[in-house]
């Protein structure tokens, strides 16, 4: 029974890490952009949270919407403001980029809040568990991140094959260059889709404030989660970016279960294995 | 007379070896350690450039081998009972060795995902590291003062040694990648970095010099991560593994200097460490701008300062 | 016949490089004609030119009054202009349907019957079984089909089309032109840039030829005389 309840915990985790790495997969995906600053952007908007929240004295879920829309803007602002500046070409120049950026970051939310962890609270919700098999407690909070994650996939999902930005999305995807010949405003494809990576950002960043501790120096390991997430499931497949949230989940919990400071590295360990066994993750995409 | 450029990188690296060699005679023990971390710092820096700037391969995992240097210096000699220059020779291929896997597993990633991975492997170094038996755990052990004694019995002479160990060391490097940089091998690199497809077709396999590239770093990471231990007297998981000191500031010393040139690294290393004596007591303010900088760099001239003079006399002849 | 698209001393340069000398070329509504011209001599220039794609231009390019140098790609197709364009830019990840939708994405109404799928698919019935594969499985003449439906979705009122001919077989080729002039029938211009001169001037109505980025000779294609296409066509 322990084993079950460690198990069903880290399905749980796997959500929170999918919508961590639902961002940094669009980005590649349409920008090409390996965004090294994406896991200092999640921690970027849970202080934002934080402050909403505090200021207007109301809880996360009143709060939320504006929150989202603050991402947004954020999303807009660095693309328009910096992201559309970096050349391409060389997939080097945007990554070293994203690197500057992320210690900027990092920096900025270090002189503004400290390092001290800080968290959100959501109230009894947090404390909150339904029991769905005898002994087996599962936390409703748990339950509202792994919904969410799932009702984001299915969303983006939605929107990525079924709309007619999806579709742009996609060609500007392909084919860039022929994308900006043919008379799609590719400008506007990427500010778009940055303002839809923020708002992931967002819910994922809440979610993630509200179920733990954060500092100004979270974001990497949010980063690492999120892209071996990516990666295990195979680059492009957002179910499968779920299922290898789901895996990492699993593997650090059965990690904690052996001994606290295992958690982290048995999520890494796991990761190697299966990148060794499997390079092009569980569900490859043969798009190249 | 026109000289050729192998002739004129040789010949700027005799005379900087004939100038800094016998600043021990002139300078303090002070600024002979300060020194010593600057060379370091060079070498690291140079070693990144390498594979990044000329190789293309972009890691941000570098840390793991400056930190498995540390380690396995202070596991031969402490734990294994060698003698301190045998374990410090011994670190080369011991690095480079365990660069080999890395290097296989981080490769069947995509290209653009090298960084990450690079990044994933560096922190499982890091979090074995305070699991091994005999190196103190998350907390770390000094070194012993017998093993730090056969660097020089005397605190002066010991600081003096490492400096010449150090200086000796960066040259070594700097002199490899200048030779290489203008063999064939070189040019191969070159014409890869510029486009791997056409470099494929003229008989180049890019992995096997990727992966040749990385080793070779690795290796000599490992023995600048001894060194280094040397100055720091300790080995720590926090401290050996330093994602800021030998991934972050190395990126900015490169990414500022001047990627893909040799002087780049020297140029960058020398501003940070002038950067660093006037700004860091402002902590993160120090680090902003340096990121600042950096992407600065990158939106204007992806190849550093060390290509603005080129550039700005391009300008005013066109 | 009013002109419709009328480019006057259209020039291009990229860098030091100058790929056209200044082009005068018009085109009327429901006019057919074709720009002849050896590898290189500016053929694909001009369309790069009109489009705004490349390079630095000057001159004007005007459709129906509006000039058109110095908008940018999107702006233009909105304005009437469909490209289709050379090697076909099939998108892989998107199926026959949505390469074709892709085009109504781009383009706006001009008056006249918009442009919708099933007439697309009445126009090419190749494509119909063929919507939910992705587009770069069909043939390469089926795919050329894709390119110009999709330039037909922007519902332009010029059609440029960049060496349709290419790699494809005469029966596919005749097939498409075929189509095309049942098209410009209807009142659409079309512009067609091609490498195969006889193909070309059978079914232009006027033609152009063009030489080291400028216009060697123009004139009806029913009267061309083939001696001195050839002269203009190589230079000699």
């Amino acid at each position: 029974m322990e084993l079950v309840n460690t198990i069903s915990q880290g399905v749980l985790l796997g959500g929170l890490f999918a919508l961590y790495a639902l961002g940094l997969s669009l980005v590649f995906g349409v920008m090409r952009i390996v965004n090294i600053a994406h896991g200092d952007l999640i921690v970027v908007l849970a202080y934002i949270g934080l402050t909403v929240t505090e200021f207007l004295g109301v809880s996360v879920i009143v709060a939320a919407p504006l929150i989202l829309v603050v991402a947004g803007g954020l999303g807009w602002v660095l693309q328009r403001g910096l992201f559309e500046f970096v050349p391409r070409h060389d997939p080097l120049i945007p990554l070293l980029v994203a690197f500057g950026l992320s210690i900027i970051l990092q920096n900025l939310l270090l002189m503004g809040y400290g390092a001290d962890p800080q968290k959100l609270s959501l109230g009894r919700l947090e404390q909150a568990s339904v029991e769905i098999l005898p002994n087996l407690h599962i936390g409703v909070f748990s339950l509202i991140i792994f919904g969410l994650a799932v009702a984001m996939i299915g969303g983006l999902q939605l929107m990525i094959y079924r709309t007619g930005f999806g579709r742009a999305l996609r060609a500007v995807s392909d084919n860039e260059a022929n994308a900006a010949m043919l008379g799609l405003d590719t400008r506007a494809i990427f500010r778009k889709a940055f303002v839809i990576v923020m708002l992931t950002v967002a819910v994922a960043a809440l979610l993630m404030a509200i179920r733990g501790n954060f500092d100004p120096a979270s974001g990497s390991t949010r980063l690492l989660t999120a892209f071996e997430a990516i990666v295990i499931g195979g680059l492009g497949s957002m179910w499968g970016t779920l299922a290898g949230g789901v895996i990492i989940g699993i593997a650090q919990m059965v990690g904690a279960q052996i001994d606290a400071s295992w958690q982290v590295l048995a999520g890494h360990l796991v990761f190697l294995v299966l990148l060794f066994l499997r390079p092009s993750g569980l569900f490859p995409k043969n798009d190249g | 007379m026109k000289r050729s450029p192998l002739f004129l990188a040789l010949a700027a690296l005799a005379v900087s070896v004939i100038v800094v060699a016998p600043l021990p005679f002139v300078v303090g023990n002070g600024t002979m350690r300060y020194m010593t971390d600057l060379f370091i710092m060079i070498a690291v820096a140079q070693l990144w450039n390498l594979l990044a700037g000329f190789g293309g391969v972009v890691s941000i995992g570098q840390h793991a081998f400056i930190g498995a240097g540390a380690y396995s210096f202070f596991g031969f000699t402490t734990l294994l009972g060698l003698h301190p220059f045998t374990a410090m020779a011994l670190t080369v291929p011991f690095g480079a060795l365990l660069s080999l896997p890395v290097f296989t597993i981080l490769s069947r990633m995509r290209v653009a995902y090298f960084a990450i991975g690079s990044w994933v492997l560096a922190e499982v170094f890091l979090l074995t590291a305070g699991k091994l038996p005999g190196f103190g755990g998350g907390s770390g052990l000094s070194l012993r003062p017998q093993i730090v004694k056969a660097f020089g019995a005397r605190t002066g002479a010991r600081i003096e040694n490492i400096y010449w160990l150090s200086f000796a060391i960066l040259v070594l490097i700097v002199l490899m990648i200048i030779l290489v940089m203008h063999s064939r091998k070189g040019y191969a690199l070159r014409a890869m970095r510029d486009n791997e497809n056409a470099a494929m077709a003229l008989g180049v396999n890019p992995n096997a010099i990727k992966m040749m590239l990385f080793v070779v770093s690795g290796g000599l990471l490992s023995l600048l991560g001894a060194l280094n231990t040397l100055q720091k007297l300790r080995v720590n998981p926090a401290g050996s593994f330093s994602l800021i000191d030998w991934t972050v500031f190395i990126i900015f010393i490169v990414v500022i200097g001047g990627m893909g040139r040799i002087i780049g690294p020297i140029i960058g290393a020398v501003l940070f460490v002038l950067l660093r004596e006037n700004l860091a007591n402002y902590g993160p303010v120090y680090m902003i701008v340096l990121g600042a900088a950096a992407i600065a760099m990158m939106l204007y001239e992806p190849g550093g300062l060390a290509a603005l003079p080129a550039r700005w006399r391009k300008r005013r002849s066109a | 016949m009013t002109t419709l698209l009328e480019i006057r001393d259209l020039r291009l340069q990229y860098g030091q490089f100058k790929a056209l000398h200044g082009l005068d070329v018009e085109i009327a509504e429901g006019e057919i004609v074709a720009v002849i011209g050896a590898n290189g001599a500016g053929k694909s220039s001009l369309i790069k030119g009109i489009c705004c794609t490349e390079g630095q231009t000057s001159g004007s390019v005007k459709l129906d009054g509006r000039e058109l140098l110095g908008l940018t790609p999107p702006q233009i197709a909105r304005a009437g202009i469909g490209l289709v364009p050379e090697g076909r830019r099939i998108f892989p990840s998107l199926s026959v349907e949505e390469n074709i939708l892709l085009g109504g994405q781009l383009g706006q109404d001009h008056g006249g019957t918009p442009w919708t799928l099933e007439r697309i698919y009445e126009l090419f019935p190749d494509l119909t079984a063929k919507r939910h594969l992705s587009g770069t499985m069909l043939s390469g003449g089926q795919q050329q089909m894709i390119a110009i439906g999709r330039a037909l979705m922007t519902n332009p009122r010029v059609l440029l089309c960049d060496e349709i001919s290419l790699g494809l077989a005469p029966t596919i080729i005749n097939r498409l032109y075929e189509q095309l002039i049942a098209l410009a029938s209807e009142g659409l211009a079309v512009l067609v840039v091609e490498q195969a001169m006889r193909k070309a001037l059978e079914i232009s109505d006027r033609y152009y030829c063009i030489l080291e980025g400028r216009v060697s000779l123009s004139g009806i294609s029913a009267d061309a005389d083939e001696d001195r296409i050839a002269q203009a066509y190589f230079g000699r």
